[in-house]
């Protein structure tokens, strides 16, 4: 190895260093000047809370039990509604790629779901499905799945032709063409549904939780929210960070994994 | 009689513009053992022609006569290639599709990597290989199927001017060797006075044949070498004066 190249190799060690270092850095700064403003009266701690007010909070939670009934509510029917809106809605743009002319006769439909705002339909939720668990997974599933369609038949339909013409010259069909081809082409297109659906169904089920919920992470925002607990708020909105972030690296390691593959 | 034999064929396409007369009375015979360029200005559609002759477009009129038992295979423009297969996955796409013996297949499919000197990288990636080198995967795996004739459209067309040379030898070789029948399309009319045994000049759209050319160079000589021939270049000009010439 060049003297070069070993100059080059620790240039960059040091960058990583660094960048790691900085990123702690800017962590506990925020952390520190939050608690310091709310120690030295900068701010009112009834107001903006402190990391300690926060981490008393979230202990409380857990003291009573109630911290994982709340997160494991919201995290199950984000989860639910996650897999729900990423099945069907592949699902839905294969049936629609199969049938190129009710693709086309859909997708004013299409359309215009898509651009409507979800959260619109929150009356008409509740009383269809009712103020429950059903009602917060079926505004998930309004916000992911309209999505999920379009960009999903988006990929499929965008596979090169000459690859089609090739498959069929050697006596594919529609069905062949799509598990040889077509499906295995748009894998990584997959994956990044599934990473704008790990977020878009976070976005779901809080703004579900917001309209009807007894539990959930959503209910402790807007429960705190109410009746002044800003603790409270702060440490919902804590929590949710962490776990909308893990579900993101749950499919980021997937991605990583099947992109060997495809 | 010829292998296979395209009579009368015309194509008319359709739009909400109205309808382009793409093809008009293309008659053509492919013989046996015959390496057939057609050559033809940019939107002429040559391509087009080529995919009524493999079956991947019904003409609008006219019909391809061969026998039943002739096989074709269709080699797309650039390798096409599928990036998730490995080398011998792709080779064997075809006895995969249409479910024939897997087992005969792969040993055939093994014997003409070997052959072609890619035994090494069977296992391997494409986006690991040359373009040389997926150009002659590519032609392994239009040959596993055994095919009687092989279309082979624009298939250097990614490729640059170097690589292009070498590989032009390198598939008509691996097309003598093997025998088989082969049309190329191509707007390169230099590639396809180094490559075929004769030349179909198209005229632009709506595409007739225009011409057609007898190339006597020395068929034991690779491509470039034919190209150093002095016939050559008077080949050259003169397909290349009819192509240019208005269409009567």
């Amino acid at each position: 190895m060049s003297e070069e190249h070993k100059q080059y190799l620790k240039k960059q060690k040091v960058r990583k260093l660094v960048v790691r270092l900085v990123q702690i850095g800017i962590l506990i700064l925020f952390f520190g000047l939050w608690e310091l403003s709310a120690t030295l009266e900068w701010a009112d701690p009834f107001i903006t809370s402190s990391p300690s007010r926060v981490a008393k909070s979230i202990a409380s939670l857990y003291a009573s039990g109630d911290l994982f009934v709340h997160m494991g509510a919201t995290l199950w029917e984000t989860v639910v509604s996650f897999l729900i809106s990423t099945v069907a809605g592949t699902l839905i743009a294969v049936a629609l790629w199969w049938n190129r002319f009710l693709s086309e006769a859909l997708q004013p439909y299409l359309i215009v779901l898509n651009s409507l705002p979800k959260i619109a339909l929150g009356p008409l939720i509740i009383i269809w499905v009712g103020a429950g668990k059903g009602a917060i997974i079926t505004m998930a599933l309004m916000i992911c799945l309209i999505i999920t369609v379009i960009s999903a038949l988006q990929g499929f339909q965008s596979v090169e032709r000459d690859k089609i013409d090739l498959l069929r010259s050697m006596g594919a069909g529609k069905g062949k063409i799509f598990m040889k081809l077509v499906l295995p082409a748009n894998i990584p297109n997959i994956l990044s549904i599934l990473k704008i659906n790990v977020g878009l169904s976070w976005v779901g089920t809080i703004m579900g939780e917001y309209l009807v919920s007894r539990e959930g992470l959503g209910y402790l925002l807007v429960y705190g929210g109410q009746v002044f607990k800003l603790d409270l708020v702060m440490a919902s909105t804590l929590i949710l960070c962490v776990l909308a972030t893990a579900m993101y690296l749950v499919v980021a390691l997937l991605e990583k994994i099947t992109e060997k593959y495809f | 009689m010829a292998l296979v034999e395209l009579r009368d064929i015309s194509l008319i396409y359709h739009s909400r513009d109205g309808e382009t007369e793409a093809i008009k009375d293309v008659n053509l015979g492919i013989d046996e053992k015959e390496f057939v360029a057609i050559v033809g200005p940019s939107g002429s559609g040559k391509t087009t022609l080529l995919k009524i002759t493999a079956g991947l477009i019904a003409p609008s009129g006219g019909r391809i006569i061969k026998s039943d038992d002739v096989k074709i295979a269709y080699m797309p423009q650039r390798d096409g290639l599928f990036e998730w297969r490995s080398v011998i996955r792709n080779v064997l796409l075809q006895p995969e599709i249409a479910g024939t013996n897997m087992k005969l297949a792969r040993e055939y499919a093994e014997e003409l990597l070997e052959k072609y000197g890619l035994k090494d990288f069977e296992k391997k990636r494409p986006s690991e290989l040359s373009g040389g080198m997926r150009q002659r995967v590519a032609l392994i795996r239009t040959l596993v199927s055994k095919p009687d004739l092989m279309l082979l459209d624009e298939p250097f067309s990614a490729l640059d001017f170097q690589t292009r040379l070498y590989v032009c030898d390198d598939v008509l070789r691996i097309i003598k060797a093997e025998r088989k029948t082969a049309v190329l399309v191509t707007h390169d009319i230099s590639e396809a006075v180094s490559m075929a045994d004769r030349i179909i000049v198209l005229s632009s759209r709506p595409a007739r044949v225009k011409s057609e050319y007898r190339i006597g160079l020395d068929k034991n000589l690779s491509p470039l070498k034919r190209r150093e021939l002095k016939n050559f270049s008077a080949y050259f000009k003169n397909i290349w004066t009819d192509m240019e010439a208005p269409d009567e």
